[in-house]
This record gives C-alpha cells, structure tokens and sequence, in this order.
C-alpha cells in the first residue's frame, strides 16, 4: 500500500489532527487508488427547464414557456451546470459514540464530509453545509471558490454531537431551503423512526436533489461484541436494558440487517444511494460512491 | 443401595454453591452505552426468556455436577441382583428430568398447551415410574446385604459327592478337586465366619465349630453311591443359611455340574429362590467340560427267579461318550455254603468264574447291545457280574452285579371240569419234552374237582381251575386259606360253571373278588389289552403291536361283577368286557379268565366258546405260562436292586430261617432278623452282591444285588439355561476357578458399584454443562476479542485548518 493510500484508514488519519489535511490525504489516497483521474469528463454545460414543484420560488417560473405550454417550468440558470452539493450533517448526541474505534461516528461523518467539500471544491462544483439535530442547526451556502473549503472546514471542526435528533423534521426543512437541484450528501446513523426518514427523502427526491445517504455506524453497532450480561444506555434517551450479550447477538444483528434492508430497498426505489458505513471501513467507499453519483449526472 | 463412603454424603450439601452463587452473588451486568437500543428492545422480552431457561438449565446441570461427584466419593453400590432395576430407576429419572427441563424450557417461551400439556404427561409418567420402581426396588431390595467385604459371613459349603464325583481327571477325582477348592475357600473366609458344610450323604445338618472344623468335615466327606437329590440338599443349604447368625449368607455348590444333579423336573428350589434370592448363591464348577466315559447301563435279565432248569437271558447295553471298543467280561461265583468268611481281618469271597467274553463297540449315538445266555444252573442262588476289562476315567459304571435264583420246579394242581381238555393247559406250561429232561418250571399234578376237597396243598403252590364246575364251600373255604399263605390261583370260567346262582356264596366271592352274572354271546370280540404294563403281560412287550390277538375270536365268555374293590381287571376284550382279572387274597393271588383257555377240539353239543387255543395258538401258550408264573408268585420275587433302595425279601416262617447272617460288599458281617414274614435290609449304598447266609439247623444261602442306576452315571452336563431355569437368571454366580470366584464374592458383598456409570454420567454432564455454556455464552470465533468498553461521547474532532 502507499503512502497515501494509508489514509483512507480511519486509525491513520487520526493520527493527523488538522481537519483540512485529513481530507487533503484522503483525497489524494483515494484518487491515488483510482489510477485515472476524476476530473476528466465533468465539465460539461447544462441548462434545462423543469417542473416546478411545491418548495421553488414563484419566481423562478419561465412564464414564456408557461405561455407555449401552458405549464409551470422553472427557469435553470448556467450556473447550475456544475452539480451543487450539500454535505448535510446529523449533530444527535449518537453519532458521538465509538466502542472500541479511533473515530466516533460523528469524527468519521466529519473526515468524510471534509474529504468530500475537498474534492468538490478542486472539481470546481459549489459546495454547501447543513448540520441538524431537532431541527436544521446551521448551514452555509454552496460555494465553489477556494476560501469555501477553509469555511467549510471550520465550520465542521466546531461542530459538537449533543442531544436528541429529529432527522425527518430537518430534511424536510432543508428540502425547503434548497432552491436548485442539488446533492445532497447526509451523514447520519439514522437512528430514529425510519418511516418518517424515509419520507423526508422521498420528498427531497420529489423536489429533484440527488440524494446520497451515507449510513454511519459504529462498528460495535454493526457487530456487537459483546459479552455476558450488559446494561445498556441510550445516550440520548437515557434507556436502559439489561441484555445477555450473547443470547442477543444474533437477534440484534438480525434487526439491524433488517433495518439496513429496509432502507436499502426504499433508497433503492427513489433512486437514493445508500451506503452502508461502519467506523472501522476505510473511507474510499464513500468517495467512490459520491464520484459515481456525479458521474451518473453528467 | 449401600455407600461405601457415607461420611461423604454430606458433600451433597455442596449443590447449594451454584444455587448460592445464582441467587446471592449474581454479577452485575457490565453497563455500556449504545445507541442502537431499538434494535436490542425489540427482541428484548424474547431474550430475557431464554436468558431465563439458560441460566437455570445451566444451574441445573451444574448442581447435578456437583451431586454425581459428590455420589462417586461416596461410591454408591447395590446389590448384583438389583443393579439392573436401579439402571432402569435412573433412566426413567433421567429422562424425567430432561423432560422437565425441556417442559420448563416450552413454558418459558410461552409454547402453547399443544407442547407442553403432551410434555408435562410425559414427565409426570415418567417420574412417577421411577418413583414406583425406587420404592418397589427399597421394599425387596432390603433384603440383600451389601457392604463391607471383610464383615463376617454365615456360609454353606454343599459339596457333590455322588458316584459320577469319582471321574478322575489329571490324577485326581472332581471331588478331590471339589474338596480342595472347598478347603480354600473356608480358609478364605473373613474371620469369624461361620461354616456348614452340606453333602450329598443324607447326613446330619449342623453349623461346624470353626473354619477348622469345617476343614475337617470336607475332608471327611465321601463318595456316596446312593446320594441325596442335590437340590435338596441345596433348599436345605438355603435354610439352615438363614439360620446363620451373621447378616450376610452364602452358599457355595461344588459340582461337577451333571444332568443327573440338575434334574429337568420342576423343583421346590426353584420357587424358593424366586421368592428369597438373599443368600448370595455361588456355584463352582468342577467338572469337566467335555467327560470321556463308557457306562454298562442297567442289566437286563430275562428272569431273576427261575424254576425248573436253571437257563436264563442277561442283556446288556454298552453306551459311550465316543466311539470305543471294549472288552466285556461274565462272571459266576462258585457257589460255597462256607463263604464268605473273614479271615485275618480279611474277607474272603466265592472264587468267580469266567463264564463268558465279548468285544463290542459303542458310539455316543450308537450303543452297543449284547444277550448272555446262562444255563444249566443249579438250583439256589447264583452272583454273576458284567464288567468291562479296559477301565476309563469313571470306574464306579464300568461293572453290573447281578443275582439269579434258581429253584426246583413249581408244584401246580391242575383241576378240570367235565369235558376240559386238560392238556391243552399242561402241554403248555410243562411240556413233555421239558418234563423228559427234568427242566419243566411246573411239576403238574392233575385230580378231579372232587378230589380237590382232599388233596394235599400243602405241598401245592399253584391250583389251577380249567372250566370248573360250581365249588362246594368247604373247598372255596379251604383254597383262601392256602391262598392266604401266599400260593397262587388260576381259574378259567367256561360252559361248567352252571348257573350265575351257584357261585353266589360268601366263600367263592372272598377267593374270586367277582361273581359271573350272565354268558354273554360276543360276536366279533377277542383279547384287547389296552397295555403290557402289568407284569403278567411283560412277555408279550418286545411284540407288543404285533400279537394277532384278532385272529382268535371269543364267541363266549362270562360277564362278571366285581364284589371286591381290590378285584382288578388285567385285560378285556375288545367289546370291553372284562378278560383277565386278578384278585389278591392275602399273600396270594387269584387270576380269573372268563372264557376257557382249553378249548382245543370242537365240542359237542355246544358252540366252542373261543379259538384261543387252536393252530400257532401263541398269544395262549405265552398267556397261559405267564399266567401260572404270575400266578405262582414268580415275579414277585426280585433280587436286583439299585444302591440305596429298601430290600424286603419274603421270610416264610417255617420254609425260612429267622435270622441271617449278612455279607455286604464291605465292611464287617451283620446279622439281619426277620419279621413279619419279611426280611428288611435298608443298607444297599454299595454296589455289589449281598449275601444272607441262613443261621439255624440247615445252611440256607440267599442273596441279591445292589447296582448304581446307569443314570446316576450319565455325565452329560447341564445347560446354563437348565440353570437359570431352576435358580433363576442372575440370581446365582458361576465360576469354575476360584479366582472368578474370589472376584464374584467381592461383587456379591461389596455390591455392583455405580462408580464406572457415575464417572460416564458426570463426563456427559460436564460435557452438557461446557457445551451449553459455550452455545449461550461463548465467543464466536470471526468476532473480535471483547476490549474494554471505551464509550466516548462526541468530541470536538480537531481545529480546522487556517
């Protein structure tokens, strides 16, 4: 393995504690794994008309085309050419957690995010950040200058994991504060009611983003290790079950496959990229998700 | 169910650790924070449930651990007889206890009825087997004393000493072996012991005073040639065994294991053991497996008493457990009135004389038969002996003895009606051609009915009555009381006989025991025997199916009633009418014919009454004789007996001296008396000849012989099913060296042990206990080690950069 490539590991990059050379190393390990280059083949112009839909600004209606057609279709400026993204963060209190792991789930999310505005920055694609708990916590707006991937990375590096989350209240809130059709690229363990999550994405799909969900788990969360009687405590609720470790493995594992299917096959109908995530994966699996993704675009 | 080391039962107590330790020191769970809870809540309730079951199937297996280890220091032991209800004690619980762990296991998982009503059914038929086996086994099995090896024991030796003890093998006979193994085993005994020593001689039954004793009473014991019934002797081992002052009883049988010790018949034995099996049998066999032997079977003799000339027929029978030729040897004594006598402590016997030799080979499915002819014997009593000239391991059947009388002829009266044809009677019981040479068994004297009432009967020892006419009672009176003295009567009722009414008289009926009612005219009939069991009959048996009795019909023949219950009927015709009837009378007998037996030309005037007497007339002329030797009392007399049979010889007063001096085989001279006209010898336990010399005025010599009976000979060994069948499967150890026998002993005190079936029980259960605890508990091998839990709560990751 090279040098670079090491820094796909999540226990390498660790050791480097400044966030925008994580994602400087990671990105280069990982382009460096690829052997061709990513840039090739995305510059391509686009403009186009498209439905409006519930959530655009009136505004934007072309009413030139609504007096040929008799339809309301939004206007797409040139600047749209260029795939817009937003790294959308869940700051829930669990995705504060590891076991046994170098990262937290909240420390991969973050390497991964940055990693990922690294890369959409040097590929000139604007690049935007919301983070939520309850409820959308903070955001910034796409930029695809060079100074955006420093505010960026500063804005994630003062990010804290803390109390409860409420993923579909805070998607369906960013749906509405997207006024282009952009990427979304969320980072969350999605603990929490899957159905009204899974609306909350269909919805944005509805609106026309491109969706990719990175599904970020511990990796004692996706292997339960352990043993003997345990007490186990919900970080944000605080609930507590006394379990045998080992007469509840293979069930846990069982139910969280079944969780993972469950959104597998829901994403996989909206044409949502789920992409299962663990701390202890390196982080070229979501890399190459996200090229492939903009690739499909274009 | 004895414990070897019962001070160790208190280790039970040690079950109550893992209980202990499940209740009272259950860990606290380890506590750990993880967000993923609603994966782990939704299969919650379903794993505390079998969290449940597991902790108390393994808590259940682990007190079970405890408890087997505990009952293999105390070494548990039952007695050998019970071991197989005990196994089947614990499989019943077992299977119950895993019935309940697997109805609490369906309980626990909230199974429905259809599981767990069939389960519990199950458990309780189970457990309620067994605790009816558990308490049945307590109820009888307390009767077995099981426990120390070295405790003191009431023991009976029974030894087998019958003739077939005398086999020799290696240079010692089987019960010189027997008594050595017996002497051994005494010895071993633990101390204090008490010992009875049992044999086949009829002896007295008593506890000896000490092993030492009871050494010298096995050394004291012989071969007896007229034994007890073993298995009596063993009933009585039995009961005098209870009677022995020590808890523990045991019996030990050393036999050469022979059919003729373990009969096939049923025997009390059998149910004694079936009800009380506590005295520990052993049986040692010291016979040997495959015997060689050559028996002469039980002699033959044509006639033992003979009459007239003194000729007669010996068969013998050689049989033999493998193919062998021998040579057989006949021997006659010289008769001399003055021997035996003893002389210089010694006796000495009649010189014998070679009288015949014959080679003859015998195969264990093929024995050998042979005839001896012995004639020309003077009259009196005659000892010869059978013997074989090549010996073999077993000696005591390798000689028969036997006895002939020979005395003057018969003295027969014979007296016929009107019209009989005397001769046809004569000629066939005293031919002339006999009478010439002086070798007729019967001097025939013949009168008149008439003359009857004076003749001499004193000198008369058989009477017989051809077609008489009706009899005046003075003669009837005066023929019972000759008969009473033990002569003989043949009487043979035809067309004289007049009316029915003219034998009605006290005195006829108490010498005849029947009355004739009517003639009765047969058509079709003739002599039927049923049977040639009666001795009267025994020389037609060798062609017994073979007697033309149907070409000699009876047309006539006189119905009678019986008046005297002791009057019996020998013989019938076919039509079922009595034939033949005897009739005692006193001492003597009366034979009745109901048809003539002389009716040898047509008569005139009337129908002949039967074609018995005509052309190859055989059937009557043996008839006829048999008639007048039974009759005359000839086969009443014998003088061949088996050893220990009771002899009684007649001793007439007056014909008879009333004292002799008896010569046994061996030992020193008695004197025997007689009494009540009978002459009783009760000692016969050796075989050989037996000599009474007649103490009075004359030298009466008289005698008989004593043989082993050729089944007490028979070497045959009996089959272990024969065994169990009669002392009953598993309740009785067998060994054939006293190694087995020291190692049975040990089982029989000590009990079966459950140690081997305990250590098995305890390596399934630790087996089980790991296997479970690894099944709930145990890591799986792709998964990583458990670290440390080092749950870290969100961090601020690092300062971004400038």
């Amino acid at each position: 393995m090279s040098t670079a490539e090491q820094y796909l590991k999540p226990e390498v990059i660790n050791q480097i504690k400044r966030l925008d050379l994580r994602a400087q190393f990671v990105v280069k390990g990982f382009l460096q794994g690829l052997h061709s280059s990513p840039f090739h083949g995305f510059s391509v112009e686009f403009s186009e008309h498209r439905r409006y839909t519930v959530g655009d600004d009136p505004n934007d209606i072309d009413w030139l085309v609504y007096a040929k057609t008799d339809k309301y279709y939004v206007k797409k400026f040139e600047a749209e050419t260029n795939i817009t993204g937003y790294l959308v963060m869940d700051l829930s209190e669990s995705m504060g957690y590891t076991y046994r792991q170098d990262l937290t789930k909240f420390d991969y999310a973050i390497c991964l995010a940055a990693s990922l505005g690294y890369l959409m920055i040097h590929q000139q694609d604007p690049v935007g950040l919301v983070t939520f708990g309850e409820k959308i916590q903070g955001s910034l707006a796409p930029r695809s200058k060079r100074t955006q991937l420093s505010t960026i990375l500063s804005q994630l590096s003062k990010l804290s994991p803390t109390g409860r989350t409420d993923i579909a209240r805070s998607l369906a809130q960013t749906a509405a504060l997207l006024k282009h059709r952009s990427l979304l690229m969320i980072f969350s363990d999605l603990l929490a009611d899957p159905d009204p999550v899974l609306q909350a994405l269909m919805q944005l799909r509805h609106a026309g983003h491109d969706v990719i969900l990175f599904h970020v788990l511990d990796e004692a969360e996706v292997r339960f290790p352990f043993h003997g009687m345990v007490e186990m405590i919900d970080p944000e609720t605080g609930d507590k079950i006394a379990v045998d470790a080992d007469g509840m493995r293979d069930d846990y594992l069982s139910e969280l496959e079944s969780f993972r299917r469950r959104y597998k096959e829901k994403c996989s109908r909206a044409r949502i990229d789920y992409v299962e995530l663990d701390t202890s994966m390196p982080f070229d699996k979501a890399l190459l998700e996200y090229l492939l993704m903009r690739q499909a675009r274009f | 169910m004895t414990w070897l080391n019962g001070a160790l039962l208190g280790g039970f107590a040690l079950v109550a650790i893992p209980i202990l330790i499940h209740f009272a020191m259950r860990k606290q769970p380890k506590r750990i924070l993880f967000p993923a809870l609603r994966f782990v809540q939704a299969r919650h309730l379903t794993n505390r449930r079998q969290l449940r079951v597991r902790r108390w199937l393994l808590l259940a297996l682990r007190c079970l651990a405890i408890a087997t280890v505990v009952a293999l220091l105390a070494r548990p032991s039952v007695a050998a007889p019970l071991l197989g209800d005990w196994m089947l004690i614990a499989t019943f619980a077992g299977l119950g206890l895993l019935g309940t762990l697997l109805l609490l296991a369906a309980l626990a998982a909230r199974r429905g009825a259809v599981l767990w009503l069939p389960l519990a059914l199950a458990v309780v038929t189970l457990l309620g087997t067994a605790g009816w086996l558990l308490a049945s086994v307590l109820s009888y099995g307390s009767e077995y004393q099981v426990g120390d090896a070295r405790a003191p024991v009431s023991a009976v030796v029974v030894i087998d000493n019958s003739a077939r003890s005398e086999y020799l093998v290696a240079n010692q006979t089987v019960l010189g072996r027997a008594k050595a193994a017996a002497k051994r085993l005494i010895r071993a005994l633990p101390t204090d012991s008490q010992v009875a020593v049992l044999s086949l001689d009829r002896g007295t039954v008593f506890w000896s005073a000490g092993k030492r004793a009871a050494v010298r009473a096995v050394d004291r014991v012989p071969v007896v040639r007229q034994p007890a019934a073993l298995l009596d002797v063993l009933l009585q081992a039995e009961r005098l065994a209870k009677e022995g002052r020590h808890p523990r009883h045991e019996i030990y049988v050393f036999t050469d294991l022979t059919r003729p010790g373990w009969p096939e018949e049923k025997h009390p034995i059998t149910e004694h053991r079936r009800q009380d099996a506590s005295s520990s049998l052993f049986i040692i066999d010291v016979g040997v497996p495959q015997p060689t032997n050559g028996t002469l079977d039980d002699l033959r003799l044509a006639a033992a008493a003979i009459a007239g000339a003194g000729s007669t027929e010996l068969h013998v029978t050689y049989s033999s457990t493998q193919p062998r030729t021998r040579t057989m040897e006949l021997y006659l004594e010289k008769s001399d009135p003055s021997l035996p006598f003893v002389r210089d402590g010694r006796r000495v016997q009649p010189p014998r004389v070679l009288k015949d030799k014959v080679q003859l080979t015998a195969s264990p499915d093929q024995p050998a038969r042979h005839t001896f002819y012995l004639g020309n014997l003077p009259p009196g009593t005659h000892h010869g002996e059978v013997r074989f000239v090549e010996g073999d391991p077993l000696a005591v059947d390798d000689v028969r003895f036997f006895t002939i009388v020979v005395r003057p002829p018969w003295r027969m009266l014979v007296v016929g009606g009107p019209g009989t044809a005397v001769p046809a009677w004569t000629e066939a019981v005293a031919p002339r051609e006999l009478r010439a040479r002086g070798e007729s068994p019967f001097h025939v004297q013949r009168i008149t009915p008439s003359e009857l009432a004076t003749a001499d009967l004193t000198r008369t020892d058989l009477v017989c009555l051809l077609d008489p006419p009706p009899l005046p009672d003075d003669i009837w009176q005066r023929l019972e009381d000759w008969l009473k003295r033990g002569k003989g009567l043949c009487v043979a009722l035809g067309p004289n006989a007049g009316t029915p009414e003219q034998w009605q008289s006290d005195s006829a009926k108490t010498v005849l025991g029947c009355v004739p009612t009517v003639v009765f005219r047969a058509t079709d009939a003739f002599v039927s025997p049923s049977g040639y069991e009666h001795p009267l009959l025994r020389a037609f048996r060798p062609f017994a199916d073979t007697v033309p009795w149907t070409e000699f019909p009876v047309r006539r023949h006189w119905s009678v009633d019986t008046v005297d219950e002791s009057c019996s009927t020998v013989v019938r015709y076919s039509n079922g009418e009595p034939a033949l009837l005897e009739h005692p009378v006193g001492r003597g007998r009366v034979l009745i014919m109901t048809t003539p037996l002389t009716e040898i030309d047509r008569p005139r005037g009337r129908v002949s009454w039967n074609d018995l007497a005509g052309p190859n007339d055989w059937p009557r002329f043996i008839l006829v004789n048999e008639m007048a030797a039974y009759a005359a009392g000839a086969h009443a007399e014998r003088y061949n007996y088996f050893t220990g049979e009771r002899v009684v010889l007649p001793n007439m007063a007056g014909e008879h001296p009333s004292s002799y001096q008896l010569a046994k085989p061996t030992g020193p001279l008695q004197l025997v008396r007689a009494g009540e006209g009978k002459l009783r010898i009760p000692w016969t336990d050796t075989p050989g000849h037996y000599r009474l010399k007649g103490v009075g005025d004359t030298t009466v010599l008289r005698g008989f012989s004593a043989n082993l009976a050729a089944n007490q000979s028979d070497l045959t060994r009996v089959s272990p099913e024969r065994l169990d069948a009669l002392l009953g499967k598993n309740r009785y150890q067998l060994a054939r060296t006293l190694d087995e026998l020291q190692r049975q002993q040990g089982t029989q005190r000590s009990g079966r042990e459950f140690y081997p079936y305990l250590v098995i029980g305890l390596v399934a259960l630790l087996l089980a206990e790991q296997a479970l605890a690894n099944r709930f508990y145990g890591r799986s091998t792709d998964q990583p080690s458990d670290a440390p839990s080092k749950p870290s709560t969100a961090q601020p990751p690092v300062a971004a950069s400038a």
